[in-house]
């Protein structure tokens, strides 16, 4: 498999963490841009959230969407994560697959078949490693790695992302996140492919701060 | 010593032909044709996304993800292949004489391998050719199409389903594709295997 492949197994984490908290989708309608407070204020809440999460776990639902398709491809699992950088992601239908992220490494557990991956030092996975840092300090929209765009759906704000790094750009063209306005959490996330095709993760039975041993990541 | 040369050449010439068509067939022998074509019809319903994991083995590596194929128009065939998370890896659609490239990592933006995927796949996925010669063995039987150049075997078993496909050019085998667990609604297992560069791509079916 091409080495892009690594990239975009570098981009998981960053995904996870940009979905630390999620809620089921809401309804795209008409948006309209932010004001420069509703942006001060949305950013300062994200920072609040994110410092207060030291541990998550949730089920997710992910959907694939290509406009040629009859249906999303559809797949479930579960996420877990644990300060200051343990992330697993477990994929249980329709298939079994996970992969865990302990102190730069990439484990993967492929139905049974277990490999391991060294992160590195690529350009690429400092990128992401700034946007980890930032979505957990609140500094998520300072990196300078994106160009960031703020709107309002219905009630809802909405931060897109675009990549400034043409590499990074290949793989995810723009990430919009669609917060809470009762406690800036995310509630969608949504990566678009192009202008027809997206993926889009939705997050339930949400478990914040408890106990997760180790081992758990240990895939 | 001329007579040495010639039985070397002879059985030389014999191995060869032995070599030209796939293994299975050997032992079977030519009968008279009962149809002029073949389909294979395993992605022919439109209406269908034929979603698969997929594990590429190449070069000693194992990688996994997801393809998705569909019949788009009478004779275009789009594929998708993803990773576990969505992203894509290659996006391409074709017909029997061209194929569009609407995204591919930079890595498979090459022409030489984007050719061969796309004949491979469409091999996979088929669309109906004509025949010219039919074999008969006690496994099943096989149709022949094309000429010495590109031309591609099918295997069925004795069921009548197909299970196999291989394309050969110039009497060396280019990629064979065998499916398993075939049915109405397709194939469950698919295992396709390309000569060069050497790699195998197995796919099982999700979602059904």
């Amino acid at each position: 498999m091409p080495s892009g492949l690594n990239v975009l197994k570098l981009l998981t984490p960053t995904l996870c963490f940009l979905l630390l908290v999620a809620t089921p989708a809401i309804a795209q309608a008409d948006r309209k841009k932010m004001t420069e407070p509703e942006i001060a204020s949305l950013q300062q809440s994200v920072a609040v959230t994110a410092k207060n999460i030291k541990s998550l776990t949730a089920d997710f639902a992910q959907y694939k969407h290509m406009d040629f398709l009859a249906k999303d491809m559809e797949s479930t699992g579960k996420l877990v994560f644990k300060q200051p950088d343990k992330m697993l992601l477990q994929y249980k239908k329709p298939y079994n697959y996970s992969e865990s992220y302990i102190n730069g490494k990439i484990h993967i557990n492929d139905d049974g078949k277990k490999k391991d991956y060294d992160i590195g030092n690529s350009d690429v996975y400092r990128t992401v490693n700034k946007l980890i840092i930032g979505s957990v300090s609140g500094s998520l929209f300072n990196t300078g790695e994106f160009e960031v765009s703020y709107y309002k759906v219905g009630n809802n704000p909405v931060a897109v992302f675009v990549p400034h790094d043409p590499n990074l750009k290949k793989y995810m063209g723009r990430i919009e996140l669609t917060f809470s306005p009762a406690d800036a959490s995310v509630t969608q996330v949504k990566i678009q492919d192009s202008e027809t095709d997206f993926t889009r993760i939705v997050f339930k039975n949400r478990v914040t701060n408890g106990h997760i041993e180790d081992d758990v990541f240990r895939n | 010593m001329g007579i040495l040369r010639m039985t070397c050449s002879a059985i030389s010439l014999c191995a060869l032909a032995a070599s030209c068509r796939p293994a299975a067939m050997h032992h079977a022998e030519r009968v008279p044709l009962d149809t002029s074509s073949i389909a294979v019809p395993y992605f022919s319903d439109s209406a269908t996304d034929y979603l698969y994991k997929a594990t590429l083995k190449f070069a000693g590596r194992d990688e996994s993800g997801l393809l998705v194929i569909k019949r788009t128009g009478r004779d275009t065939y789009r594929a998708v292949l993803t990773t576990q998370f969505g992203n894509r890896l290659l996006d391409v659609q074709w017909t029997p004489t061209g194929y569009t490239v609407n995204f591919a990592l930079p890595n498979l933006q090459k022409t030489f391998i984007l050719n061969r995927l796309v004949a491979d796949l469409r091999m996979m996925t088929g669309g109906t050719q004509p025949v010219s010669k039919e074999f008969a063995g006690t496994d099943g039987k096989w149709y022949v199409s094309g000429t010495r150049g590109q031309r591609m075997y099918f295997g069925l078993d004795n069921g009548g389903s197909l299970i196999l496909v291989s394309r050969y050019g110039w009497m060396v085998e280019q990629a064979s594709v065998r499916y398993g667990e075939v049915g109405i609604q397709g194939a469950a297992h698919l295992t396709m295997r390309h000569r060069r560069p050497r790699f195998t791509l197995e796919l099982r079916r999700l979602g059904e």
